[in-house]
């Protein structure tokens, strides 16, 4: 109990913070509706090493998201995983492709001001359930899912903020999720021209299930580094909140990746 | 002695001409773009920019939200064609000035939003 009400304290703490300092960069490990123009493309790998129940996991995924016009991007993300046992009792090592995710996403409000932007997007996302079922973990699902949502933003060059709202329709199942991110960045260096930045990031997730009545908040703490076309970003996954053993079981998460945009 | 003079200041003479044939041969262009958030962003704005071929020297800068560079005047770039560029990448063009190599100034101010 002492922990958790640290941890919360924690969280209460950088949610003041960031609301008070000066922040912006995209997010890492959550949505950004802010899309850099038609006829680009993203190319994305995020690695997390994860310890979820007595199993660890090595993830590695190939992202792209190709913008046809200003405001649309269509995106695939295909991960790999490795994943081992912990202990002796569970099962052998293994390794193999993750679910494949297709994702589309269509800005319908822009307010643009000097050095100020307001966005707000529709997100639809399918996962093709192709990989090996990993219970209790967003990772492998088993099943296919559907997922709905509208992703918001407002960056300036004194403040940012990205957030999600999203329902994940879980196919042949009543493990259905209700999706709320939010996501704050740190720049410790002045926004400069072509880019170079230092940003830390602040983000939580969290996943209600409503059939279970479950519910699970987790951080990342990351820091990103970019130069021109280039980002390099890492962070840890920390679960900070987890009302039922049926959710999301993650220990804690390591991350490292990097981004380019064509 | 004579020639080598002659022939000096008919060097620093072809020297000055051709340097401010190439300077008077561009327009600059400045461009007031809102809705720049982030370095990162703007980078999609550099890059839509980078697709005229003999575009140069181009700058952002982000503070206020100004776009400038440079274009030769024989390839006559005009302002509807900055703007749709500026469409492109996703942000909202304010206004366009052009400073024409023959001395002429454009301002466009006027820019409707994008349908």
């Amino acid at each position: 109990m002492k922990y958790f009400l640290v941890r919360l304290g924690i969280l209460m703490f950088m949610t003041l913070f960031n609301i008070l300092a000066q922040a912006q960069g995209p997010p890492i490990t959550i949505d950004k509706p802010i899309m850099l123009g038609a006829k680009s493309l993203t190319l994305q790998s995020l690695s997390e090493y994860r310890e979820v129940g007595e199993r660890a996991y090595f993830v590695t995924p190939f992202k792209a998201f190709y913008l046809p016009t200003s405001n649309m991007s269509v995106g695939v993300r295909i991960p790999f995983i490795m994943g081992k046992s912990k202990t002796e009792t569970l099962t052998e090592p293994f390794s193999g492709l993750g679910d494949i995710q297709l994702s589309y996403k269509y800005q319908f409000l822009r307010k643009d001001q000097m050095g100020k932007t307001f966005r707000v997007s529709a997100k639809l996302m399918q996962n093709i359930a192709v990989g090996e079922t990993i219970s209790n973990s967003d990772l492998n699902f088993g099943q296919h899912q559907t997922y709905l949502g509208l992703v918001g933003g407002y960056e300036t060059l004194k403040h940012g903020i990205s957030s999600e709202l999203g329902y994940r329709l879980v196919h042949r199942s009543n493990r259905h999720m209700l999706h709320a991110n939010l996501g704050f960045g740190l720049p410790l260096l002045k926004p400069v021209y072509p880019s170079k930045q230092l940003n830390i990031m602040f983000e939580y997730s969290s996943v209600y299930m409503p059939q279970q009545d479950a519910f699970a908040l987790n951080y990342v703490q990351g820091v990103q580094f970019v130069k021109g076309a280039f980002i390099i970003e890492g962070g840890a996954r920390l679960p900070l909140v987890r009302s039922a053993v049926d959710i999301d079981q993650m220990n804690f998460g390591l991350l490292l990746g990097i981004r380019y945009l064509i | 002695m004579k020639t080598i003079i002659i022939t000096m200041i008919l060097g620093v003479f072809m020297t000055t001409a051709s340097f401010s044939q190439t300077k008077s041969g561009t327009d600059n262009f400045e461009v007031r773009v809102d809705g720049m958030g982030c370095a990162f962003c703007a980078k999609g704005l550099e890059m839509r920019f980078q697709e005229l071929k003999q575009i140069e020297d181009i700058k952002i800068d982000l503070e206020s939200g100004t776009l400038t560079f440079s274009y030769p005047a024989t390839a006559l770039l005009t302002s509807d064609d900055v703007v749709k560029q500026v469409h492109s990448a996703g942000y909202t063009p304010v206004s366009v000035n052009v400073e024409r190599f023959n001395g002429k100034v454009e301002l466009v101010t006027d820019i409707p939003e994008l349908e």
